[in-house]
């Protein structure tokens, strides 16, 4: 009787977990790198700005969410500026 | 009749040219719309960058992250804030760092400046009261220099000099005390006034000027003018 409702309790904590987890702009460093490569295709094809933007599911005010969550972070700003030279 | 031609006249003069014009503002604004996307995508780009370098340049992460939520707050763009914080790095480098950067940065956001008005007001605050000026590029240097050098070695060679001469001419002053006596010398200046003074000293005042004339004149304790002239003239008058 116990079992089912451990394991339901469970699996309700372990989805709390992962739409936390996924809830928020990235944050780990190969977010910061594939930040810093969206980056790279922008300077390479300014014009394309907007496409490339489009292409990764982004917007220009998403992009500017993130642009100031990396900028927040000291060592998130570090890597994308390397990253992103 | 000379209205209605009047009026048709001006419609068919003014009519052509509102026509010409509506097709250059109609294309004119979609292309500024798309100008202005790419720009400000492009701007944000250096966020980051911007805001690592001013880190770099001796700024709190504290400070860095206070602007950075004020610009949010305030909806400033990302590239007007790495615009910000580039003036900031810049002027940081040139003046020094000032305190609590990121409060300075949330007030000029709460007065409205924004753009080179904020940069404008960033730079000023450097300025003002930038610490560290002479940690600097080498603006420092001619400051320490000039400080120790000017003032010190004037200073230095003012004081003695000053003081070793004043005291060499007050000694032969310290020997004319005695010519104090020749305060009545005040009676010798009708003397003086005659000429046949010169004559009445050497006879009378000989054996009392002779210490002020003969050894004050020539050995230069007392200077030449005041002993003499005092001695000479006071003592013949007793």
């Amino acid at each position: 009787m116990n079992a089912p409702k451990i394991l339901s309790w469970a699996l309700l904590g372990g989805v709390v977990a992962l739409s936390a987890g996924c809830d928020g702009e990235p944050s780990s460093p190969n977010d910061v790198n594939a930040a810093a490569a969206i980056a790279k295709e922008i300077k390479a094809a300014p014009d394309d700005a907007e496409k490339i933007l489009e292409k990764h599911d982004m917007t220009e005010a998403s992009f500017e969410a993130l642009m100031f969550e990396i900028a927040e972070d000291p060592e998130k700003s570090k890597a994308f500026t390397e990253a992103s030279k | 009749m000379k209205r209605l031609h009047a009026l048709s006249l001006h419609l068919a003069l003014t009519l052509p040219a509102v026509a010409l014009a509506l097709p250059t503002v109609a294309f004119a604004a979609p292309q500024g719309k798309e100008s202005s996307s790419k720009a400000r995508i492009l701007a944000a780009l250096d966020l980051p960058s911007q805001a690592h370098a001013l880190r770099e340049s001796g700024v709190s992460d504290g400070d860095v992250k206070a602007a950075l939520k004020a610009a949010k707050k305030h909806k400033v763009t990302a590239g007007d804030a790495a615009k910000a914080m580039k003036e900031a790095a810049k002027a940081v480098k040139e003046n020094g760092p000032v305190d609590n950067f990121g409060a300075f940065v949330q007030s000029q956001l709460d007065e409205g400046k924004r753009g080179k008005d904020l940069a404008a007001a960033i730079r000023a605050e450097h300025q003002a009261r930038g610490k560290g000026k002479g940690k600097g590029k080498g603006k420092g240097k001619p400051e320490g220099k000039g400080v120790p050098d000017g003032k010190g070695k004037p200073e230095g060679k003012g004081t003695p000099e000053g003081k070793g001469k004043p005291e060499g001419k007050g000694a032969p002053e310290g020997k004319g005390k005695p010519e104090g006596k020749g305060k009545p010398e005040g009676k010798g200046k009708p003397d003086e006034k005659g000429a046949p003074q010169g004559k009445g000293k050497p006879d009378k005042g000989g054996p009392d000027a002779k210490g002020n004339p003969d050894k004050g004149g020539p050995n230069g304790k007392g200077g030449k003018g005041k002993p003499g002239s005092k001695g000479g003239k006071g003592k013949p008058g007793k």
